[in-house]
């Protein structure tokens, strides 16, 4: 159970992998795309808003200003006439009435005086005109005694001595309808110098100004309004904030700090028609202002867009996108599960039925796969690597059990060279004149060594030590053939020397392989102590003084045994004193190496030997063996380790 | 916008006060302090019908009469208060000599010249103990201390010179008056450099034309020591001796009424806007939340507002009138002032 749910796992990992990978990817690409797009479009949009703002608010500016303008000349004109003439009192009123009779878009004029100046009696002087029902009207407002001098109209040109158009007014006599009047300050040149002497003024009804800015429509909720100089509302499609707010007030009431900068950016004359976000007042949405001073007044006409409005089209084309975009992502999403779900199914079943082969059942049905891809290929490689596994395995279990015969015949083999050898110590319990002591240790493999002793005619005693070239089976064939040879040659009495000859001999002959073997025979007087001896290219033997002295004997230079035939050998002889000891070896014992490629070495052994001179031939070759095991280690033993020692006690 | 005519309208206005009301009893009987003189209980038919004169239109400025009449509280004192709507057209003599108010609101300078007059009013209130009044400098025209007025030209409401004369003749200054009507319009043009302002009303319609208050700066007059006081309330001396539980009861109210238009003033402001548009006035609800934000500035400390004349304050105001040569005598301050909580020994 725990492992299904592994599988599991294992399973949803791939896939998941698959869809986060490949469908974050699209999702990020669609998503990035969107984006720009939806951002470049709106780009677009914007800049056309602009263009069209722009092109608004300017053809607003315009057709205002084109109107102030015809009206401005008017009074412009009269008042040069006005000025340069000396005119009657009556004689102005009738200009006043020619301006209103021939002006239709003058509602009212007035023509004020600066004190006593027309009349040394007369403080106040004001004669004012006006259009009604019954043609042109004349008055002397509050019967001559209206005090004008204070008013803005009059006042303010006075002071700054330039026309000016006033602020917008409430005429409730007229019917409640905005006014605002052109007044021209009217001078005269009195001894060079330049004279106020009154103003003309120029009533004008803004009912016109109000219907064409009213007319201005932005889409659904867009706008127009103008302001004053002082940001007064004068046209706003809410009438009540009409001359009741300022631009700055509607900001403090709506808390916009951005309302009032724009305000007074207006009321400065500037101009802009870039993206300025505020809140429509009457709709509340997000919008946009254009603005543009009207330079005749100094009012500022302003264009409210409501940009949502204009981005709705967009928006709905990019919901459409979106939705597309998303169905899309569905549909690729489905297909990523699909292609996950042919390639993880064929995979899952490989790897059950890998499983299976693993677990030793090469029968096991491999799924079929239809596709011709990498799939197909690596089932294939699944079928044949069960195959080759099952041909493998057969070959293995038939070489297994040939290789099975082939160890137990070699460790027969082996058991019957070790029995060839005589391992019982002391070999002569009954002889008091010599001790004997000797081991083979063989290695791994069957090897070559040998060592051998007997007593010839019961007072010489014969020994010898071997080591057949090579190792394995034919190394210990050959040894046996040896060893039963020098028993067979050495039955009689003779010589070491012809010894090795007879053996040379025999050996040499049909010697195809040419195998050799290096022996050291020597014969030992029990009485003397005085060894004869042939050593065929064998490892020196060591004499163990019994004062502790060692020393090697010579290298005798003869060729080891087996190889001509006809070679002749010589003997050599020397002589152990009692309590001497005689130490034979063969390589395995100095080329013993350590896991560090390091060989034991004839200088270790000269040590060690003597040290261990007072040691009998059992404990010597132990101690040797002891130190040999030391130096070894860990390694493999390579080669067989063979030792003998004899100690010569002499007669009592 | 709006002080030129304010002189013309108190000069005359403060003569239309009507001794008709007076002429009937009270309907209360007791003379101790209002809260136990007036039963809240009274019925409508029972009310004492009286009338009152503000000096100026609908505003924020006299939020508390508004309260006080719509909110029910001069009902609860037992009054049914006409608030009789201003009108400069009609502020005059045929309205006076009509006797229709019983009770009006005046500043202190204009209310002392009617005094000196020879018009019987007294004092029974006195709500304004600071001068509102200020000059105005733009700090770009570089006018930031008074020394800078010097040799400067300043737009002052026709009529409404002697507090800024004053000042500039005290500071030893320079100046040149320009005489202005209701509008900031002058100033705003820069055709002068300083004008004249309340601190409620004109100076935010500065504001409201577009100028930061970091670009103005402002020399209030009671800064400087002529802290002339305005707002009171004013009857026939005739009322205040005949009828003082009247008196008391109305400025207790009204009082109430101005605590109630501080603390709710929300409410307060729908009452201001309705009555305005009652008078097709424009108005500015920003602008009324200001003056009325001023006047709790002005008017309100510590949980009440004060009634209290200071004789100081009054010395030196008809001073100044004397001075000026606007009045002759300083009328009798015992005479002028008599609140309508002290106890009358004639």
């Amino acid at each position: 159970m725990e492992s299904s749910q592994k599988n599991r796992k294992r399973k949803k990992g791939l896939a998941f992998k698959l869809i986060v990978s490949i469908f974050a990817s699209i999702a990020v690409v669609f998503t990035f795309l969107f984006i720009y797009n939806y951002q470049l479009s709106r780009r677009i949009v914007e800049k056309n808003l602009k263009l069209n703002a722009e092109n608004m608010v300017k053809n607003g500016v315009s057709q205002i200003e084109k109107i102030l303008g015809s009206v401005q000349k008017v009074p412009d004109n009269y008042s040069k006439m006005i000025e340069s003439t000396q005119f009657s009192k009556k004689a102005m009123m009738e200009i006043l009435q020619q301006i209103i009779e021939t002006n239709p878009e003058i509602f009212s004029a007035a023509l004020a005086y600066e004190p006593y100046l027309l009349d040394p009696d007369e403080k106040f002087f004001m004669a004012y005109c006006y259009r009604s029902d019954h043609g042109c009207k004349l008055s002397f407002p509050d019967g001559g005694q209206y005090d004008y001098f204070t008013m803005d109209w009059y006042q303010i040109p006075r002071e700054l001595n330039r026309p000016l158009w006033s602020e917008p007014f409430y005429d409730e006599g007229a019917g409640n309808i905005i006014k605002s009047t052109y007044s021209v300050p009217l001078y005269r040149k009195l001894s060079g110098e330049r004279e106020f002497i009154g103003i003309l003024r120029a009533d004008v009804s803004l009912a016109w100004l109000q219907d064409f800015v009213n007319s201005i429509q932005v889409y659904e909720t867009g706008y127009g309004f103008l302001i004053s100089q002082t940001g007064t509302m004068v046209t706003h499609p809410i009438r009540d904030l009409i001359m009741n707010e300022t631009i700055f007030s509607i900001a403090e009431e709506q808390g916009s700090k951005q309302l009032r900068e724009i305000g007074r950016n207006m009321v400065r004359g500037e101009t802009s028609f870039a993206e300025i976000e505020y809140h429509n007042v009457k709709t509340g949405l997000l919008s946009w202002i254009a603005y543009a001073p009207i330079e005749l007044n100094g009012w500022s006409i302003g264009i409210v867009f409501p940009v949502n409005e204009f981005m709705a089209d967009i928006n709905r084309l990019f919901t459409r996108v979106l939705i597309l975009g998303l169905s899309g992502m569905l549909f690729i999403l489905l297909i990523i599960i699909l292609i996950s779900r042919t390639i993880t199914s064929p995979l899952r079943s490989l790897n059950k039925a890998s499983r299976k082969i693993a677990g030793g059942n090469f029968e096991v049905e491999l799924p079929e796969i239809k596709t011709r891809d990498e799939l197909k290929d690596l089932r294939d490689s699944f079928d044949y690597m069960q195959n080759q596994l099952a041909e493998y395995i057969v070959n293995l279990k038939e070489t297994t059990s040939a290789r099975e015969k082939i160890e137990s015949e070699l460790r027969i083999a082996r058991e019957i060279q070790m029995g060839m050898i005589p391992h019982i110590f002391p070999p002569f319990p009954n002889l008091s004149q010599i001790d004997l002591y000797a081991m083979l240790k063989p290695a791994k493999e069957v090897g070559g060594d040998l060592y051998d002793f007997f007593l010839l005619n019961g007072n010489y005693l014969c020994f010898t030590i071997g080591d057949v070239s090579g190792k394995g089976v034919p190394a210990s064939l050959f040894m046996a053939v040896t060893r039963t040879l020098l028993r067979s040659v050495a039955s009689k009495l003779g010589s070491p020397a012809s010894f090795v000859d007879s053996l040379n001999e025999s050996l040499s002959y049909n010697n195809e392989s040419s195998m050799f073997v290096t022996t050291f025979v020597g014969i030992l007087n029990l009485q003397t102590g005085e060894i004869h001896y042939t050593n065929a290219g064998h490892n020196p033997p060591v004499i163990i003084r019994n004062n502790g002295n060692v020393e090697m004997l010579e290298i005798s230079g003869l060729i080891p045994v087996g190889l001509f035939r006809d070679f002749k050998y010589t003997e050599s002889s020397v002589n152990l004193n009692k309590g001497d000891k005689l130490f034979l070896y063969t390589d395995g014992v100095t080329e013993a190496e350590d896991t560090g490629k390091n060989l034991f070495s004839e200088e270790r052994l000269m040590e060690i030997l003597k040290n261990s001179a007072g040691e009998d031939p059992a404990g010597l070759i132990h101690q040797v063996m002891d130190n040999i095991t030391l130096h070894v280690g860990d390694n493999v033993q390579s080669d067989d380790i063979t030792m003998m020692s004899i100690i010569f006690y002499g007669e009592d | 916008m709006k002080k030129r005519s304010l002189l013309i309208a108190l000069t005359t206005g403060m003569m239309l006060f009507l001794t008709n009301g007076c002429n009937h009893k009270s309907s209360q009987e007791s003379t101790g302090t209002i809260d136990q003189s007036v039963n809240p209980e009274s019925d409508t038919t029972k009310l004492r019908k009286i009338s009152f004169l503000p000096y100026w239109v609908a505003n924020a400025q006299f939020a508390g009469y508004y309260v006080a009449k719509e909110k029910g509280i001069y009902q609860k004192y037992g009054l049914d208060v006409e608030i009789i709507p201003f009108d400069p057209f009609h502020t005059s003599i045929k309205l006076m000599q009509k006797r229709k108010a019983d009770f009006a609101a005046i500043w202190l300078l204009n209310a002392i010249q009617a005094k000196a007059e020879g018009t019987n009013i007294v004092n029974i209130a006195q709500f304004s103990t600071r001068s509102s009044l200020m000059l105005v400098t733009k700090k770009s025209s570089g006018i930031n201390t008074l020394q800078d007025m010097n040799n400067k030209r300043a737009g002052i409401w026709n009529g409404y010179e002697m507090q800024p004369k004053s000042l500039f003749k005290k500071y030893d200054l320079n100046v040149e008056i320009v005489p202005i009507g209701s509008t900031n319009n002058l100033f705003l043009n820069d055709g002068v450099e300083i004008t004249n302002a309340s601190w409620f009303d004109e100076y935010h319609s500065i504001i409201n034309a577009g100028y930061d208050p970091d670009e103005l700066n402002t020399f209030f007059f009671a800064d400087y020591g002529l802290n002339f006081l305005e707002d009171g309330i004013y009857c026939l001396s005739e009322v205040r001796m005949k009828e003082p539980e009247l008196c008391t009861a109305f400025v207790k109210a009204t009082a109430e009424g101005w605590v109630r238009a501080f603390h709710n003033p929300h409410e307060a402001l729908d009452l201001v806007i309705e009555y305005a548009r009652r008078s097709n006035l424009p108005v500015n609800r920003v602008h009324q939340k200001w003056m009325l934000d001023r006047y709790r500035d002005l008017y309100y400390s510590e949980g009440h507002t004060t009634t209290y004349l200071n004789e100081k304050d009054y010395l030196f105001a008809a001073g100044v009138l004397k001075d000026n040569g606007l009045i002759d005598e300083i009328p009798v301050f015992k005479e002028f002032y008599i609140p309508y909580d002290s106890n009358i020994s004639k």
